[in-house]
């Protein structure tokens, strides 16, 4: 009894726990072993199975053994390592591994009803595309999602079971619902409630069986794999990443029967600690878990913080003193006409919205003004003209910081519970719903939340915040005037800024929490792959945390003006990229083009035989002209490694005038999906006039002109394309 | 969670005329806050709920070719998602989107893209989507509707009717379009009691389509429409209602 550190009174309990957990995996090894053979006998060994859109086969089994199961008898060498993980034991360690071999089993029972069509289609998610993973990579790491929680069973009641949903929500804790207990499950709990569940509202209905939890599992160690770089069967270097990185753990609601006990076991083994709400074996270390393993907590008023602790969860709670909830859960959310009591701004009235920077000395800090008429003064239905001015003042705040935060002026108002928030700038519309105001809320507070907002998350430029709100027409229409000439100004700036123009790039090191030897170059002219960070954002980012990810690099003795190569660049990204990378090309796919983490929203491609460059994003799941899927792409390109031929860009990049600059540029793109395209069809149009082809676009393909290789190149023949003049790119 | 239902079927099956039926049952279930999406270019359902139009997203678009000078550092999909959130026809228990006539080059794809988008954003604040697709297949085929719960393909009661049918539904297991559950429903028919129609459907494959049931012709609903009433406001008994209320009663629990 090695490594447990658990109390004498849980003695008992712990054995027993060994016991299950060794037992019930013997019993479903065998049960699977007869499932696997019965299975080969009716289909054939040959028959491929696997989960939907991945690039890691069973991604478990996978992370664990290395094996790549394409077919059912590549089931075979899997199930002869799993039944070696297996003992008979009192050991915790070799318990945890009887865990992990559970998990590959129930692996395996779910590629079979993928196989044989078992899984219904219906609200819940079950296997969790790569997709989908990425997407909350970068929600990860940009601390939109703080944490994972996977809920196994149910509340002891509904009202309960909305409690610990909502306070996970108000922590931007994800709720990934599995399994039922007692006959109902925290899903239905909810729905009987109406709570609405998606993804937008931080709760992923995962799967109505236990054995469903496997889901959030081989999603969980993938995350290694794509964003970590790991490799299949290096399962202690994906252990420790999940352990370090990824911030998901277990909460087990109501009865636990052998089967939660060992998958239970087996999440732990993969780095997942488990909280349940009931007395259980507490197992207070483990070398797989950050602090306690498996710890029980029986007082639901508790129980959100005992996860958050276990799992040593970082949320800032920066409380909003508002009388409404506030998280990231209730963005987005449409406040209808009946629903609403008052109305600001819009269509038929005016409103705008102001970010403006001042002197220390002239802003008086937390203060907020209404002049007009406040919430109170209003019956259901009425309308209000609105103008909100919020007044920055810090040392560092400059003039190119005012529209970074005023861009943040919609996320953060729309965050509060019952309130719209449609448009910026001169454009905006707000509702408030009657229930917001039932709660008490008062226009007043759309500056407290600023004011709080803006202080909390911005503390190194802005110092000092006051919010003036006005509601009174002719206040609004003569101040709208002054904030109209504050746009233009902007505007004409933005446009303008070119790579030459500016003496900094901006490192992003903010994946290498997720791929380690990541770093992305960030210019004028090439935003971030992830697409979130541009320039003005790596700026204010470095502005706001001087030792953060963003780190200025004067661009000093330019190597190559054509392939964008610069000596101080060079040498910043071999530090960085922790000596993997020594050198790097900002407009060139071919010479030692930028590496990618696995969060890109794009990838680009060389195409041979087209002279060209493929591009496609992430949302498009079917078969690419380069034969591979972008899920396939993905396997190649990410993981800070440098490949010639591919990079990971940010959409907008396709549109910039250094885009492949060095290869050619937009002249080589031969075939985009052609819901991209049309996202990006005005900026593109602009681009190929400026190429002077203002037909361009039009000859790029799309998946409703080519799929294949063979198709592409008799569509490029017929239009014309020009990257068929161009020569071979390699 | 929100569940979407299309009707999709060729011109002059009666779509717009059972989207409206459809409406007025869910509103009657109190299953509101409803969506109804009049996907249809040539749109009839403000006409038919007698609801006064200002703006289809179509004409948002050829304003979004102007827009003023000093947005143009506001990306184009937020001004386009602005305006239709602005747009956006609100009424009691339901909001009316309309998608209008797209114009000129590569228009049906901006503004079926952004819709997609936007369908989804939305999708969350109401109960039930209800969309009323357009007559021919190209909006099927593009995927603008996404996931759909339950796709009600609507025919008259001929072989032709139901063909145009059977294709568009197997067009729709070709695509990547999500859809849970398709059903049959013969429109405009003398006696929805009319055994021959049992024989006729038992006839045809119909594969993963399941046949609903049949909606008989009605005087008041054509006198409804000429007077420029609101369907909404038929009488109960209305038979064409009644029959409605029957058969969707079977596939949603509202």
């Amino acid at each position: 009894m090695q490594d447990s550190g658990c109390r004498k009174g849980d003695m008992k309990m712990l054995e027993k726990l060994i016991k299950t957990v060794s037992q019930t995996s013997q019993a479903v090894y065998g049960q699977v072993e007869n499932l696997v053979n019965e299975t080969i006998k009716n289909k054939g060994g040959q028959t491929e199975i696997g989960f939907p859109e991945t690039a890691y086969f069973l991604p478990l089994i996978y992370s664990v053994t290395g094996l790549e199961t394409k077919t059912l008898s590549d089931l075979n060498p899997a199930l002869t390592k799993i039944k070696n993980l297996m003992k008979d034991t009192d050991n915790l360690i070799d318990t945890l591994n009887n865990g992990t071999a559970a998990l590959l089993l129930v692996e395996i029972i779910k590629a079979l009803e993928y196989l044989n069509k078992k899984i219904p289609e219906d609200d819940f998610q079950y296997f969790i595309p790569d997709s989908f993973l990425r997407s909350l990579g970068v929600q990860l790491v940009d601390g939109r999602i703080s944490g994972v929680a996977v809920i196994i069973g149910a509340a002891p009641d509904s009202k309960t079971a909305v409690k610990i949903i909502r306070g996970f929500q108000e922590k931007n804790i994800l709720s990934v619902l599995v399994g039922k207990s007692n006959g109902t499950s925290v899903y239905e709990q909810l729905k009987k409630e109406n709570v609405e569940i998606s993804g937008d509202t931080y709760i992923v209905p995962l799967g109505n069986d236990t054995l469903d939890a496997i889901f959030a599992v081989n999603w969980g160690v993938r995350a290694s794999l794509s964003f970590g770089g790991l490799k299949g069967g290096e399962i202690e270097k994906i252990v420790n990443y999940t352990k370090e990185r990824v911030p998901a753990f277990v909460l087990v609601l109501g009865d636990i029967d052998e089967v939660k006990l060992t998958a239970g076991a087996g999440a732990i083994s993969m780095g997942f600690p488990v909280i349940a709400d009931s007395i259980v074996p507490e197992i207070k270390e483990s070398p797989t878990c950050p602090y306690e393993a498996l710890i029980g907590e029986t007082d639901y008023n508790k129980i959100v913080e005992k996860c958050i602790e276990v799992r040593g969860i970082k949320v800032k709670t920066a409380k909003v003193p508002i009388p409404v909830m506030y998280g990231a859960a209730f963005e987005g959310e449409r406040v209808r006409k009946e629903e609403t009591s008052l109305e600001l701004g819009g269509k038929k009235s005016i409103g705008f919205e102001l970010v403006a920077g001042y002197e220390l000395n002239e802003v008086e800090n937390e203060k907020v003004e209404i002049i007009g008429p406040e919430i109170d003064d209003t019956k259901d239905g009425d309308l209000l003209p609105l103008g909100i001015i919020a007044n920055v003042a810090g040392r560092k705040m400059q003039k190119d910081f005012e529209p970074i935060l005023e861009r943040q002026v919609h996320h953060l108002i729309n965050c509060a519970m019952g309130i719209m928030h449609v448009g910026q700038r001169n454009s905006l519309w707000i509702r408030i719903s009657k229930e917001a105001k039932k709660f008490g809320f008062k226009i007043k507070d759309l500056g407290k939340i600023l004011i709080n907002q803006f202080l909390n998350n911005f503390p190194s430029i802005v110092d000092k915040v006051e919010v003036k709100i006005y509601t009174k027409e002719e206040d609004v229409k003569k101040l709208l005037e002054t904030a109209k000439i504050k746009y233009k100004e902007r505007d004409d700036r933005i446009g303008e800024m070119t790579d030459e123009s500016v003496e900094e790039f901006y490192s992003c090191l903010l994946c290498q929490s997720f791929a380690p030897n990541h770093v992305c170059i960030i210019t004028p002219e090439r935003l971030g792959l992830c697409g979130a960070y541009n320039w003005l954002d790596g700026k204010a980012s470095h502005e706001i945390s001087p030792t953060g990810p963003n780190q200025p690099i004067k661009k000093g003795e330019c190597i190559d003006p054509v392939k964008g190569k610069w000596k101080t660049i060079n040498d910043a990204v071999y530090k960085f990229s922790n000596k993997a990378i020594n050198s790097f090309s900002a407009y060139s796919i071919i010479d030692d083009p930028m590496t990618s983490c696995g969060c890109f929203e794009c990838i680009v491609s060389v195409l041979p035989g087209t002279s060209g460059v493929m591009v496609v994003d992430r949302d498009f799941h079917d078969m690419t002209p380069s034969g591979m899927t972008f899920s396939t792409l993905a396997g190649v390109v990410g993981g800070g490694q440098q490949n010639p031929g591919f990079i990971g860009i940010g959409k907008n990049y396709l549109t910039s005038k250094k885009f492949i600059s060095a290869d050619g540029g937009l002249k080589r793109l031969v075939w985009m999906p052609s819901k991209l395209k049309m996202e990006l069809l005005f900026a593109l149009e602009k681009r190929a006039k400026e190429e002077g082809m203002p037909d361009l676009i039009d000859k790029i393909a799309d998946e409703t002109k080519a799929v294949s290789l063979e198709e592409l190149i008799e569509y490029l023949t017929s239009v014309n394309h020009p990257a068929l003049e161009m020569g071979e790119m390699v | 969670m929100t569940k979407t239902i299309a009707l999709v079927g060729k011109g002059g099956t009666g779509k717009s005329t059972l989207t409206a039926l459809i409406l007025k049952y869910l509103l009657q279930k109190n299953s509101s806050p409803i969506l109804v999406v009049d996907a249809d270019a040539n749109y009839t359902l403000p006409d038919l709920l007698n609801l006064k139009l200002e703006k289809t997203i179509g004409d948002i678009r050829e304003e979004l070719k102007d827009i003023p000078d000093n947005k143009k550092s506001i990306p184009k999909h937020m001004y386009f998602d602005h305006s239709i959130q602005e747009f956006i026809l609100e009424e009691k228990g339901f909001d009316l989107l309309v998608m209008g006539q797209p114009q000129g080059k590569g228009c049906y794809c901006f503004v079926n893209n952004v819709l997609k988008d936007f369908l989804h954003n939305l999708k969350k604040s109401y109960s039930f989507i209800l969309i009323d697709c357009e007559a021919g297949l190209e909006h099927i085929s593009r995927g603008t509707e996404g996931d759909i719960d339950l796709m009600l393909l609507i025919s008259d009661f001929s072989q032709k009717g139901i063909n145009t049918t059977i294709k568009i539904s197997e067009l729709v297991n070709k695509l990547r379009i999500k859809v849970n559950k398709k059903y049959l429903i013969i429109n405009n028919i003398n006696n929805s009691l009319d055994s021959n129609i049992n024989k006729f459907i038992n006839t045809l494959s119909l594969n993963s389509i399941k046949y609903l049931g049949a909606i008989s012709q009605d005087a008041n609903i054509k006198k409804y429409e000429l007077e420029h009433r609101s369907f909404l406001e038929l009488p109960e008994e209305t038979a064409a209602f009644v029959e409605i209320e029957n058969i969707i009663n079977k596939i949603i629990d509202a």
